[in-house]
């Protein structure tokens, strides 16, 4: 366990170092920059901009001004805003992470009570029901679902606020709109995998031993079972956290994820690099979450690697 | 993701069935008729009124800082802010504010004359870097203090050289000179007060962050050395000419630039002299301030109304640096609010300022201004009933006919439309390098402005958009007396007359040419599309379409790789010459189709020189009539503005410019309102014509 965590540690480093040098690189070969509007300032004004965003400087010293400003945990500013990345990240992540961590409990516990039940009753309407509703919203994109929950909920029963963050019932819409389609994917790949174990000679043994439906198939079934949906948290929670930004825009929350969107319209490129960073971490220590997991969900997995 | 407002709008569209109501969307009436909640566009990027940009960074400054003169908050003209009074000499370039007496910031120190010459100073500084300097430069020196080439002046020290630029980075009230140890103490907080040496005078001081040349001097000090100054002449001037700082201050500077560069040494305030003088803005006295400028400028009381000019303490900025605006509570405003907390991409929230000379009128206690990035979602937030009022143009196109009474005949109450000073137009690129062959064909340019059948596009649009073929938008009239001339107007007999000529010129046949527009923005695309259809029918030219990200074109624009682009121009001001005027000078950064003419040329000169309005407006008139004779800007309609404000907002600023005062502002649940100017009605407008 202690080398994996350490070998995944060592490992990221050149990973975060490749992106942050793609990052660096692409941005100074996209056209435009913050600074562009419909006029332009007079050459004294531009002058003064690059000045105090060290854009006259060659561009080896910005690359190594800015690495050495991550080497030391700092991000940088962004061009458009001149505000700390740090602090950005600082203010904003926590919102999407609590959004996203709302919506994640919400597509757990909803997916896989519905992909157990569905597979317990294997072919009886409930299956095909539920397979039918999962079906459905994964094909729904949230930036439909979001304003069809705002028209439904806020609009026409005005039960819950419209958009904004604004005490606990604001948090419900946006949850539900993210975390639906998470929620049909993992039903619908709990159903198959525990299918796929309830054939298993041990679940045979353990029926045959005389225990209940019930612990059959919640406490031998589902923890093997758990396994695929386990290796889909993992990208799926660094996906839910980070590309919450349709939801982050319908319902105007001050998370992330609307920060990189607009960074790139903006052609910020500090903050696009700090963001791809930012995220491709997240993404690193999401994976080696889930390869933790194994070993707490699968015992052989555990052995093997001891 | 460019379907997301489309769906979001239809969705809306659907949603708007639940009511219908007088009203759009719900009421909330609550106790608390002190607070306001505005739902502002996207997350503000600055505060600081100098540095900022966008407009919906403007309209939350715009409430904490305030200027000489304000705009009218029904007829955008302007009145007396700071300032109570003024004097403007004959030719408009000599002008003399008096401040209203007994003016305070947020903090209760006073607001005096040398407060708004610092602000002004400091918005031209080089090292501030502010996007919109080039407003100052119409201030004689504004343009070469922003290029750096305006510096106070300075004697030489023992370790600076002279010529050298050094910035002060500390200053010292002690005698004795400071040790190195004291360079890294935080900066010490200056003081007005009053040299002795120079009797009762109050006298300037340089602060940190000033930059300075290092001067020579005479070798009896009477005499100091000037380098590449504008109002005092180049050479040796006398020095009791210039304004000495306070003898007993120590000051630590660093040297700039060269070999002097971050060289640090002490002087003493008796070493110092100053220039910022040099910038043609004088404090007389406490009250009084004047103002040389470099030309005539006959917008000059609105100009310094904007937000770039507003007042700022200097305490605060130096006291916070650079990102003094980012701490919402802790700076000291010059306006009828102040910020007092900002959070990210949620909203801002001001409370009154009670030192505020106009705090008797002001009678909201607090203002919630939310960032809300998504037009749909501002609306939804609207007709749930959680926000008063939205800023001007947050309502997706695809609502405006369910508002606007286009569907059912039945306006909503609360939908407010009024003329926006701004055009519409597309650009043809003539540039002599870069411009397609085809468009250098003054006939076919011709053809292609005299064949679009404007009055088709208010029902295309469905927005209340007015079809106009000027450069100069409607509703210039009321501020200056300015007319446009007639431009190319639909004439399909002129329009088929000047092809046949095009083609005669051009060999028979018509190269293919392109229309560029931005990606994201619905309209465009539908607009371009008509313009398309229209060429097609009424000239049977087959038109391209291609569309490109913003910013790209921004570059293609800069470096004239187009055909025919969709621009548009949103006026800063009331004043033609914000459309007519510098934009079309020979090798400006600025001149979009890349066109101009020695007559033209000639036109803009004497414009520029001419203090008299008549004058001046027929030499506009003159060359607005080239510009659109030529044919090298396609315009198409002038601007509308939709604002969705809750009835019981009483006196809500709606103008031209759609710059708000939201002191003006006050909640009455009653609807009644009284004493307030009445909404502006829907009535009436649309019906203009070029």
């Amino acid at each position: 366990m202690k080398r994996l965590v350490i070998g995944r540690i060592l490992f990221a480093i050149p990973v975060l170092l490749v992106v942050f040098s793609l990052g660096f690189l692409l941005m100074k070969k996209t056209p435009g920059g913050p600074f562009d509007a419909e006029k332009r300032p007079p050459p004294e004004v531009e002058k003064n901009l690059r000045k105090r965003y060290h854009l006259d400087d060659h561009w080896t010293k910005q690359y190594w001004r800015e690495l050495s400003g991550y080497l030391r945990f700092d991000l940088g500013k962004s061009l458009k805003r001149e505000q700390s990345i740090n602090e950005i990240i600082r203010k904003a992540f926590p919102v999407s992470a609590t959004i996203g961590l709302i919506a994640l409990l919400f597509a757990v516990a909803v997916g896989v009570s519905l992909g157990v039940l569905a597979a317990s009753r294997q072919n009886s309407w409930f299956d095909h029901g539920a397979m039918f509703i999962a079906i459905m919203a994964i094909s729904t994109p949230s930036f439909v679902l979001g304003p069809l929950l705002v028209l439904v909920a806020s609009m026409w029963l005005g039960w819950l606020p419209a958009a904004r963050l604004d005490g606990a019932s604001s948090y419900i819409l946006p949850a539900l709109a993210l975390g639906l389609i998470y929620a049909a994917s993992i039903a619908r790949l709990a159903r198959a995998s525990v299918l796929d174990v309830i054939r298993q000679d041990y679940i045979r043994t353990a029926r045959a031993k005389g225990l209940s439906e019930g612990k059959v198939i919640w406490k031998h079934a589902v923890r093997a079972g758990l396994q695929p949906v386990v290796t889909y948290l993992g990208p799926a929670t660094a996906s839910i956290m980070t590309g919450g930004f349709v939801v982050e825009t319908i319902f105007q929350l001050p998370g992330l994820g609307t920060y990189l969107v607009t960074a790139a319209k903006d052609s910020d490129a500090t903050m696009v690099t700090a963001l791809m960073v930012f995220y491709a971490s997240l993404l690193m220590m999401m994976n080696l979450l889930v390869d933790i997991a194994y070993g707490w969900i699968d015992p052989r997995v555990r052995d093997a690697r001891s | 993701m460019r379907g997301l407002p489309v769906v979001l709008g239809l969705l809306l569209v659907a949603g708007c069935d639940v009511t219908k109501g007088k009203y759009f969307g719900r009421i909330r009436h609550r106790a608390d008729t002190r607070t306001l909640y505005f739902g502002n566009s996207a997350e503000p990027e600055f505060m600081d009124p100098a540095r900022l940009t966008a407009v919906n960074d403007g309209k939350v400054a715009d409430q904490c800082f305030d200027g000489l003169t304000e705009l009218d908050p029904q007829t955008a003209l302007p009145i007396p802010a700071l300032a109570e009074r003024w004097e403007v000499s004959p030719d408009w370039m000599h002008f003399t504010f008096h401040l209203r007496p007994g003016l305070k910031f947020s903090d209760g120190r006073p607001l005096e004359a040398r407060d708004v010459v610092y602000s002004w100073a400091r918005a031209l500084h080089p090292a501030w870097a502010v996007r919109d300097a080039e407003e100052f430069y119409k201030i004689d020196g504004g343009e070469e203090w922003n290029g750096g080439r305006l510096r106070g002046l300075r004697v030489a020290t023992r370790k600076l050289q002279p010529g050298r630029v050094v910035v002060v980075q500390q200053i010292s009230p002690a005698a004795a000179e400071p040790s190195d140890s004291t360079l890294r103490k935080p900066r010490a907080r200056i003081e007005a007060r009053t040299d002795p040496d120079a009797g009762a005078k109050v006298v300037h001081r340089f602060g940190p962050g000033d930059d300075l040349l290092v001067f020579d001097e005479s070798p009896d000090g009477s005499w100091l050395h000037v380098w590449e100054s504008v109002s005092l002449a180049g050479g040796w001037v006398r020095a009791s000419d210039v304004v000495q700082p306070a003898a007993d201050v120590v000051y630590v500077v660093e040297g700039l630039d060269g070999a002097q560069k971050g060289v640090r040494d002490f002087a003493s305030g008796k070493q110092l002299a100053l220039t910022s003088s040099l910038l043609a803005v004088r404090a007389k006295d406490a009250t009084t301030l004047e103002i040389d400028l470099a030309k005539p400028t006959l917008f000059w009381l609105l100009q310094v109304a904007d937000t770039t000019f507003r007042v700022v303490d200097r305490y605060t900025l130096d006291r916070l640096g650079a990102e003094w605006h980012r701490h919402a509570g802790d700076f000291v405003c010059s306006g009828a609010f102040c910020l007092t907390e900002w959070k990210l991409r949620d909203s801002l929230t001001l409370l009154k300022n009670p030192h505020y000379w106009d705090a008797a009128r002001t009678r909201l206690d607090k203002l919630v201004m939310m960032s809300i990035d998504e037009q749909a979602t501002a609306t939804a937030v609207y007709f749930d009933g959680r926000v008063d009022m939205l800023t001007a143009n947050s309502i997706p196109g695809s609502m405006l006919p369910r508002l606007n009474g286009s569907i059912d005949g039945k306006p909503k109450a609360d939908y407010i439309r009024l003329p926006y000073l701004g055009t519409y137009f597309y650009v043809v690129n003539v540039d002599e390098k870069t411009g397609p062959p085809a468009l250098k064909n003054r006939a076919l340019r011709r053809a292609l402005g005299l064949a679009l059948d404007r009055r088709e596009l208010p029902a295309l649009l469905k927005s209340g958009i007015v079809p106009w073929s000027a450069k100069v938008p409607l509703g210039m009239e009321p501020f200056t007396g300015y007319r446009s001339p007639p431009g190319l107007d639909f004439d399909l007999v002129a329009a088929k007359k000047e092809l046949e000529q095009a083609r005669r010129e051009l060999g028979g046949s018509i190269p293919r040419i392109t229309i560029r527009i931005n990606t994201g923005v619905e309209q465009h695309q539908i607009i371009a599309e008509w313009v398309q259809g229209q060429w097609k029918k009424h000239l049977g030219l087959d038109i391209g379409l291609e569309s490109q990200e913003w910013k790209t074109m921004l570059k293609a624009l800069r470096q004239h790789d187009f055909d025919i682009m969709r621009m548009g121009g949103i006026a800063s001001m009331p004043e033609p010459e914000d459309f007519v005027g510098d934009n079309y000078r020979k090798g400006s950064p600025n001149n979009q189709p890349g066109w101009s003419s020695d007559e033209y040329m000639a036109l803009l000169t004497k414009q520029q020189l001419e203090p008299d309005r008549a004058k001046r407006n027929q030499y506009i008139y003159e060359m607005e009539k080239l510009v659109l004779d030529e044919g090298v800007n396609i315009p198409l309609y002038t601007y509308v503005q939709h604002h969705l404000v809750k009835p019981y907002v009483c006196n809500a600023p709606h103008n031209i410019l759609d710059k708000i005062a939201l002191k003006y502002v006050w909640i009455d649940f009653t609807y009644k309102c009284e004493g307030a100017a009445p909404r502006p009605t829907l009535e009436g407008q649309g019906s203009i014509t070029p």
